[in-house]
């Protein structure tokens, strides 16, 4: 796994992650999500549209990063998600506590928006 | 010279002979084989292991320094001048050559240097080089190397001849047998008989070696009574080789000093000549050994059971790997009616002589196969038809083996000295230990054996191996050991035998983890099947790193998705997908699961197989990390609430998925192991 941090405008991140989230990667990917508030990042979303799998170390992650991210007041979604990583999603009911969105237009636009 | 090759050691032998300076020869020699190699004036250079006190010692010498560890040095010095050649230890005995013949070289042309008005010292320094361009020659052909000289020698001693204006100029070379009560070797070149016959005399009454003998014809009377005087030395060769160098000059002669001088560094020269190709036979029967131990071996596997009795009623697998060419573990498998007869042993020893004696077990267990019906008459007709030559050889042979009633489903067992058999029952997974009954073959004439017997139950297995597969060492000095054998064979039992055998050849490699191995590894396996076996399985041993863990999940998510177009074919490939996104989402679980708690305190071994049935996929997973907390498995995860992201769990989703991705899921403690078991049914299609 890799992932690549991307800034549309200075107070969100993208993050993208590529590859498996599991037991051998999932820690580099939480610490990436650790890091962002300090750099001063608002609000975080999280593009999954290269991650092939994620377990729940990987969902450990976000649940972590989401929790952070909601403390300093900001909003951390999701976009799409591919089937493998929707259903560890859907086994978990995290689909009910994650924003999912189809596009990253859309996910700008809804943390942009929406007041958190 | 004649010689021209693409074979580097002889050019380097033909630089050398040609009286190449010292720093081209360490250039060759550094290009020929990659080994550092230094030639110099006055000190020696950083770089050159050898002592201020050594180097003082001589002023003109060549020493080696041979070592078992490579490199080992030889060096040559002469006044000033230094040569330094590492080698490894198959290139050792040319460095040696080729440091003596660059000494050598320098040598004739001090004596020339010496000698300079006298012109007749040029021939000697030609001779030399004749003599190397025979040495050269001859080592294409060592297997005959003195008769394939033969015309070259005879053309220096002619030369010889000339110069020293001789009667007969002769020399003799003799190998001392390896073993007493053989002859020696001996080749004896002379210009005539007489020579031929003076050769042989002064084998029998060789000077010391560094003298020169020079006496009246002691068998001039067999010449006709032609007064003649000798002059002889011993070539200065080590044992096993001996040799002469001589010649006859007619009447009573006296020699100066300087022609002693020449005629000892003649001698010199035939003996360099003579421990070259010594050197260089030696090592080509070494290798004419390690051929015929190739065609042993070639016999050995031929002799071995090919192809494995098969029938729907019983499966039988079997693994042999020796440690060397030869190894001493053997075993066979016939099928006699409806009788299967197995047997696995170990001889002690290897090589040749182990590889006999092996297929004279071969031999006499198949012959008493047919006039046996259990295991203890076998072990009576197999011992009885090796017994003499077991005592001949004075060594011993633990077997054991086993007879199985196909139809009765019964079997004996009989054990002669040999590491004990498992005999796996499949209700309740319980193993059975099937001891030695007696000593090894040869250690008592005709010992008595005890035999024990058994009912065989659908699922039973018994395996039967040699002490090479858990005598394993890894780097912390354990034992891979019975227990560690025997947890492989739990783990993946319900797997085909085939892929059982897999898993131990894994395990034993992770366990050696790169050490060489020291002994030979047989396995044999029989198993009446029981009712329900998967159809297709694959085993793995593994560790317990979050890499390892990654890798496992993985490869298994591979293999699923692999056997789903068999078992999965009516479904749809949605329906597939979903099935192994939930499959290796589980898998996944159960793995990171074991790795995180039960080898918490210290990383483990993950084992198991994963196994195909008609309806459905099953995963058993073995780990001998702490117990697993099974209250934990019991208690219901709470839902998350999305109103209450604070109160979020960020741990523990992996047992919610477990749970969710599979149908069936359980946990067992048993011999102090975590065994797990997954099941799901594979999708089936909208009928």
């Amino acid at each position: 796994m890799n992932v690549k941090i991307e800034y549309p405008q200075p107070h969100i991140a993208v993050v993208r992650p590529k590859g498996r989230i599991d037991a051998a990667t999932s820690a580099k990917f939480r610490d990436t999500l650790r890091r962002l508030p300090s750099q001063g990042v608002e609000h975080v979303i999280i593009d999954l549209r290269d991650v092939s799998f994620m377990d729940s170390s990987g969902l450990s992650a976000l649940v972590a990063g989401l929790k952070l991210i909601r403390r300093k007041g900001g909003a951390l979604v999701l976009v799409g998600p591919q089937p493998p990583v929707r259903m560890a999603l859907q086994l978990t009911m995290l689909d009910r506590v994650f924003r999912i969105y189809n596009s990253l237009r859309d996910a700008v636009a809804a943390v942009n928006s929406r007041p958190y | 010279m004649a010689i021209l090759t693409d074979d580097p050691q002889t050019e380097l032998l033909q630089a050398a002979s040609s009286g190449v300076s010292w720093s081209t020869l360490a250039d060759a020699w550094t290009r020929a084989f990659g080994y550092k190699a230094y030639a110099w004036e006055g000190e020696p250079p950083p770089g050159v292991p050898i002592s201020p006190q050594a180097w003082e010692l001589a002023s003109r010498a060549v020493w080696a320094y041979p070592s078992p560890e490579a490199p080992s040095w030889v060096f040559a010095r002469w006044d000033n001048k230094g040569l330094a050649l590492s080698c490894s230890t198959t290139t050792a005995a040319l460095a040696q050559v080729l440091v003596q013949l660059a000494f050598q070289t320098e040598q004739i042309n001090a004596v020339i240097q010496e000698q300079e008005e006298d012109t007749t010292w040029a021939k000697p320094l030609s001779l030399s080089q004749n003599f190397l361009a025979v040495l050269c020659d001859t080592l294409q052909t060592v297997d005959q190397p003195l008769m394939a000289a033969r015309g070259l020698i005879e053309e220096i001693l002619t030369w010889m001849q000339n110069i020293f204006s001789a009667r007969d100029v002769f020399v003799a070379f003799e190998e001392l047998p390896e073993e007493d009560g053989h002859p020696p070797q001996r080749t004896v070149f002379a210009l005539t008989s007489h020579g031929r016959t003076l050769a042989r005399y002064y084998l029998q009454h060789a000077p010391e070696s560094g003298q020169i003998l020079v006496e009246t014809d002691p068998l001039a009377h067999e010449a006709g009574g032609n007064p003649a005087t000798n002059i002889v030395s011993s070539l200065p060769v080590s044992e096993p080789l001996r040799g002469v160098f001589g010649m006859q000059v007619a009447g009573s002669h006296e020699f100066s000093h300087e022609a002693k001088q020449r005629f000892a560094l003649l001698g010199r020269q035939w003996a360099t000549f003579w421990e070259t190709l010594h050197r260089y036979r030696t090592q080509a029967r070494s290798q004419r050994i390690e051929q015929e131990l190739r065609v042993a071996r070639q016999i050995q596997d031929s002799l071995l059971p090919r192809r494995l009795p098969q029938g729907p009623d019983f499966e039988v697998a079997a693994f042999l790997d020796p440690a060397s060419i030869i190894g001493g573990d053997f075993y066979d498998v016939q099928q006699v009616g409806s009788r299967l007869f197995m047997m696995l042993g170990d001889v002690a020893g290897k090589g040749v002589p182990a590889a006999m004696l092996i297929a004279m077990f071969l031999v006499a267990f198949r012959s008493a196969v047919h006039r046996a019906d259990d295991a203890l008459s076998v072990m009576h007709q197999v011992h009885q038809q090796v017994a003499h030559e077991l005592d001949r050889l004075d060594t011993f042979v633990t077997l054991a083996i086993l007879v199985i009633n196909l139809e009765r489903r019964t079997f004996t067992y009989v054990n002669a000295g040999h590491t004990e058999s498992y005999w796996l029952r499949w209700q309740g997974r319980r193993v059975k230990s099937l001891p030695a009954t007696g000593l090894p073959l040869g250690s008592l004439p005709l010992e008595d054996y005890e035999q024990l017997s058994g009912n065989l139950r659908p699922g039973d297995i018994i395996w039967l191996y040699s002490d090479g597969v858990t005598e394993v060492t890894n780097r912390e000095g354990y034992l891979l050991g019975r227990s560690g054998l025997l947890d492989i064979l739990l783990a993946t039992q319900p797997a085909h035998l085939d892929q059982q055998i897999d898993a131990i050849r894994r395990a034993v490699a992770l366990h050696r983890d790169g050490l060489p191995r020291e002994d030979d590894m047989a396995l044999l396996a029989f198993r009446i099947p029981a009712p329900q076996m998967p159809q297709l399985s694959w085993t793995f041993v593994g560790g317990s790193s979050p890499l390892d863990v990654s890798a496992l999940t993985q490869q298994l998510a591979r293999h699923a998705r692999s056997w789903s177009h068999t078992f999965a074919a009516s479904a749809s490939s949605e329906e597939r997908d979903m099935f192994l996104f939930a499959w290796e989402l589980a898998v996944a679980e159960l793995l990171t699961n074991i790795a995180r708690h039960a080898y918490r305190a210290y990383p483990g071994r993950i084992q198991g197989s994963m196994l195909a049935y008609p309806d459905r996929l099953v995963l058993e997973v073995w780990d001998y990390g702490e117990a697993f907390d099974t209250d934990v498995l019991y208690t219901l995860p709470s839902q998350p609430d999305p109103e209450n992201i604070d109160g979020l769990a960020a741990e523990g989703y992996g047992l919610t998925i477990i749970r969710q991705a599979v149908d069936r899921w359980a946990h067992n403690r048993r011999y102090r192991r975590n065994w797990w078991r997954l099941e799901k049914f594979w999708p089936r299609g909208r009928l």
